[in-house]
C-alpha cells in the first residue's frame, strides 16, 4: 500500500498543503476585506476583490513557499484594488460621455452611508463604540483618497505590519520609495483626520 | 518603531476587521473553499522546500568526499578521526539519498 496516498486520491503533501493554504487564507481573510473595502469604500466590490485574490493565490502560487504567500497574496489584492480603479476611471470617463453608464459609481463610496456592518449586541459603552466606527469610517475615506502607492505602502506597512524591506517587496519597489510613501501618507492622514476634527468638534 | 499616531491608526483599522458581520464571513469562509478546489492537483510543499536544499547538499557532500579523498595520502590524522569524518559525511550521503528518493518518489506519484 502506498503510505503516502489519503483515502479520496489526495497524496499526504497535497493534503498538507491543502491545510496551509486554508489556514493561511482564514488568517488574512478579515483585514483583506477590511483593506479592500477602506481602499474601494464598497463592500460588495470588495468582497469580489478578495474572492479574485484568493483563487489567484490558490491557482497560481500554492506550490511557494509558505513564507511567501503573505506577500504575494497582498501583491495580488493591491493589483485587483488597482484594477478595479482603472475599470472606474473608464466608467466615469464613458460615463461622462454616454449618460446613463456613469451612473454605476453611484453607489461606490458607501463608506459614510454604511460604513461597516454592525455587531448585533456589541459590547462597551455605546457612545465610545459609535465614536470609533466613526473615526474608522474617517480613516477609511481619507485612505480611499490618498494617491494609488501612497495608499498600498500606508496599508502594508501600517495596517499589515509588514516592515520596509517586505513592504518594498510587495510593492516591487526600492525601500527607499517605501518609506517616501509611507512618509507622505501618514502626513496626509495626519492633516486630513485633523481637519476632518476641526470641522466636526462634537465628533471628536 | 511605531508613533503614537501610527499606533492609535493600527489599532483602529485592525478594530476594523471585527466588524464584519456573520454573513459576510460565510461568504469568505465560501470564497476559500471555491479557492482551494481549484488548487492544482499534487501540489506538494515539501517538494518546493526541498529543491533548493538538494543541490547545495550535494555539492557540499561531494565536495567534502573529493577533498578527503585527495588528502587522504597525506593527513596527519589518526585514523580514528579519519573515521569520524567518514562517518559524518556517510550521514551526509544517507541524507542525500533519502532527498534523491523523495524527490523521485513524487515524480512517480506524479506520473
Amino acid at each position: 500500500m502506498d503510505t503516502s496516498t489519503l483515502k479520496g486520491g489526495l497524496n499526504i503533501e497535497t493534503r498538507a498543503s491543502h491545510l496551509a493554504l486554508d489556514g493561511f487564507l482564514a488568517s488574512v481573510q478579515s483585514r483583506a476585506f477590511a483593506m479592500a473595502r477602506a481602499a474601494l469604500g464598497n463592500a460588495d466590490d470588495a468582497m469580489d476583490v478578495v474572492q479574485d485574490s484568493m483563487l489567484q493565490l490558490v491557482k497560481s502560487y500554492a506550490d511557494r513557499d509558505v513564507d511567501e504567500w503573505r506577500k504575494l497574496f497582498y501583491r495580488i489584492l493591491n493589483n485587483k484594488i488597482n484594477d478595479l480603479f482603472r475599470r472606474r476611471q473608464l466608467q466615469r470617463r464613458f460615463g461622462a460621455l454616454l449618460p446613463g453608464l456613469g451612473h454605476q459609481s453611484a453607489d461606490e463610496q458607501d463608506t459614510a452611508g454604511d460604513p461597516f456592518d454592525k455587531i448585533p449586541g456589541a459590547e462597551g459603552d455605546p457612545a465610545v463604540h459609535l465614536q470609533r466606527e466613526r473615526t474608522i469610517a474617517s480613516l477609511h475615506q481619507q485612505i480611499s483618497r490618498l494617491p494609488r502607492r501612497q495608499r498600498e505602502a500606508f496599508m502594508l506597512r501600517c495596517w499589515e505590519g509588514f516592515s520596509t524591506i517586505e513592504t518594498a517587496q510587495t510593492m516591487a519597489c526600492s525601500e527607499g520609495s517605501v518609506k517616501t510613501h509611507y512618509s507622505r501618507a501618514l502626513s496626509a492622514l495626519r492633516v486630513n483626520l485633523g481637519r476632518l476634527g476641526e470641522e466636526n468638534p462634537d465628533e471628536n | 518603531m511605531k508613533t503614537e499616531f501610527e499606533q492609535g491608526v493600527q489599532s483602529d483599522l485592525r478594530h476594523s476587521e471585527q466588524l464584519v458581520d456573520a454573513e459576510r464571513l460565510q461568504q469568505l469562509a465560501a470564497f476559500r473553499q471555491q479557492a482551494l478546489e481549484a488548487m492544482p492537483a499534487n501540489v506538494a510543499l515539501p517538494r518546493h522546500r526541498l529543491r533548493p536544499l538538494l543541490w547545495p547538499t550535494a555539492g557540499m557532500a561531494l565536495a567534502s568526499i573529493l577533498l578527503l579523498v585527495l588528502a587522504l595520502p597525506f593527513s596527519p590524522f589518526k585514523p580514528t578521526l579519519l573515521n569520524e569524518s567518514l562517518s559524518d559525511n556517510r550521514e551526509l550521503y544517507d541524507d542525500l539519498e533519502f532527498y534523491y528518493w523523495l524527490a523521485e518518489n513524487e515524480e512517480d506519484l506524479r506520473g
